[in-house]
C-alpha cells in the first residue's frame, strides 16, 4: 500500500510532464506524466500497486501492456526514493 | 527632484557625505562613495531617477569606497559595503561603478523577499509583459536593449520582481548591463543611446551600462502582468526560431533562476506555478536582431 501526504507534497501537471514540490525538504522535482498520474491518485487516496496498475493500464498502448507493471514498479520506486510517497506496509 | 536636476557638484557632495537617497523602482537606497568614477556613473546613467531629499527610511545603505588600512596601498582597490557587511572581495578601483551595480543587484536579491526575484529581463508592451530568463552569454541584455529601443517598456534587465500575491511584475528599470561585443552593437542603435564608462578586464570581460529610457523610469510605479516567458539564445545560423517550451520544464528553469526560491519555499512554488499557468512559454533562438524584433512585435500583436 502506498500513500502520498497532501500536507507535504504539492503537484502541478501540464501537457506531458509534472512538477512536484516537497514542502518539508523544499525540493522541486520534474516528473514524467506517468509519475504525475500516480502521485495524483495517491494524493487523493492510498492505493496498492495492483490497484494502481489496474487504474493506469488503459493508458498504455496495447503492445506495451506487458511492460506496464514494470514501468509502474519503477515509478513507485523513484517516487519513494524522492520522499514523495511512502509505503504503508 | 531628479539626479539631473542636482548638478554634478551637488551630486558629488551628496555622494561624498553618504546623503544621496536614490529611488530605483520600489527601493530607496542611500549611496555613499568618495570615488569620482561612481559620481560620473550615477550622473550619466541615473540622470532620470528620483532623488529623495527629506531624511527618509532607506531600504538599503551601501558604500563603495577604497579599503581602509594597509590594503589602501596595495594597488588601487575598492570595496562594496552593505551596512557593516562586506559581501564581496575587493576589485580594482576602475571597476567601482560596475561593483555598485552588482552590489545593488545582490542587495535586492538577498533581501527583497516580498518579491520572487527572478534572474531575468522583463519588458512590457500593451499591458502585457515578457519574462526572459537566460544564462550569461545568451544575448539576453543585448536583446532587451534592442527591444526597449523599439517600443517595449523596460521593467528590468537583470532582476524581474514578481509579486507572490497578485502575480504582477514591479518595474525595476535600472541601467542595462552590457559586455564585450554587445557594447558596440547597442551603441550602434542610435545617437540617443547613452552608455557609461567602460570597465575592462572584469570577470565578465569589458563591461558597460546603458542608461534606461526615461519613459521606463517615469513609469516605475506601473506594474504589469506577465503573458509570455521566453528563453532567448543567440546562435549563429539560427535565423529566428520560436518554439513552444514544455511548461513543467519552464517551471524548473524558473526555479533555477529564482534567487530566493528556497527562502520563500511553498509560496515561491505556488507563485511560479501560477506564472507558468498564465503564460505562453517559448524558447527563441536568433542570430539577427531585425528578425528578433519582428518576432517580438508579432508576439505583442497576438490577441489575449
Amino acid at each position: 500500500m502506498w500513500r502520498c501526504d497532501n500536507h507535504k507534497v504539492l503537484l502541478r501537471c501540464w501537457e506531458d510532464a509534472c512538477v512536484a514540490y516537497h514542502i518539508e525538504s523544499g525540493d522541486t522535482h520534474l516528473l514524467t506524466a506517468l509519475s504525475g498520474q500516480v502521485l495524483q491518485k495517491l494524493l487523493v487516496n492510498p492505493a496498492a500497486t495492483h490497484e494502481l496498475t489496474q487504474t493506469l493500464l488503459p493508458q498504455f498502448p496495447a503492445d506495451e501492456l506487458n511492460m506496464a507493471g514494470e514501468a509502474l514498479e519503477d515509478t513507485l520506486r523513484q517516487l519513494s526514493h524522492l520522499g514523495l510517497i511512502e509505503s504503508l506496509a | 527632484m531628479k539626479v539631473s536636476d542636482l548638478g554634478f557638484h551637488h551630486l558629488s557632495g551628496l555622494l561624498d557625505r553618504g546623503d544621496l537617497v536614490l529611488r530605483t523602482g520600489p527601493f530607496d537606497t542611500t549611496i555613499h562613495s568618495p570615488l569620482a568614477c561612481v559620481h560620473h556613473g550615477i550622473a550619466t546613467l541615473y540622470a532620470d531617477f528620483e532623488v529623495l531629499q527629506e531624511p527618509v527610511f532607506s531600504d538599503f545603505h551601501v558604500r563603495v569606497a577604497p579599503p581602509a588600512g594597509l590594503r589602501r596601498w596595495v594597488g588601487k582597490q575598492v570595496l562594496f559595503h552593505y551596512d557593516d557587511e562586506i559581501p564581496f572581495k575587493p576589485l580594482p578601483q576602475d571597476q567601482a561603478f560596475p561593483m555598485l551595480e552588482w552590489g545593488l543587484n545582490w542587495s535586492i536579491s538577498t533581501h527583497a523577499h516580498q518579491y520572487l526575484v527572478i534572474h531575468a529581463a522583463a519588458i512590457e508592451r500593451g499591458g502585457r509583459a515578457v519574462i526572459m530568463p537566460a544564462p550569461p552569454g545568451s544575448g539576453k541584455s543585448t536583446l532587451c536593449a534592442a527591444l526597449i529601443h523599439h517600443g517595449w517598456r523596460l521593467l528590468s534587465d537583470e532582476l524581474a520582481l514578481l509579486s507572490p500575491i497578485d502575480g504582477a511584475l514591479t518595474p525595476l528599470a535600472r541601467p542595462v548591463s552590457l559586455k564585450n561585443e554587445s557594447i558596440d552593437i547597442v551603441r550602434g542603435f542610435g545617437p540617443e543611446i547613452v552608455i557609461g564608462p567602460l570597465s575592462r578586464d572584469t570577470l565578465k570581460g569589458t563591461v558597460a551600462h546603458m542608461r534606461p529610457p526615461a519613459a521606463s523610469v517615469r513609469r516605475a510605479h506601473e506594474t504589469a502582468l506577465p503573458a509570455w516567458i521566453v528563453f532567448p539564445k543567440y546562435r549563429l545560423g539560427a535565423g529566428a526560431i520560436l518554439a513552444r517550451h514544455v511548461k513543467a520544464q519552464t517551471l524548473m528553469s524558473l526555479v533555477e533562476n529564482t534567487f530566493n526560491y528556497q527562502a520563500l519555499g511553498e509560496t515561491a512554488f505556488r507563485a511560479l506555478s501560477h506564472l507558468v499557468d498564465r503564460c505562453d512559454c517559448y524558447t527563441f533562438e536568433y542570430d539577427r536582431m531585425e528578425r528578433a524584433l519582428e518576432m517580438f512585435s508579432d508576439l505583442s500583436a497576438c490577441p489575449d
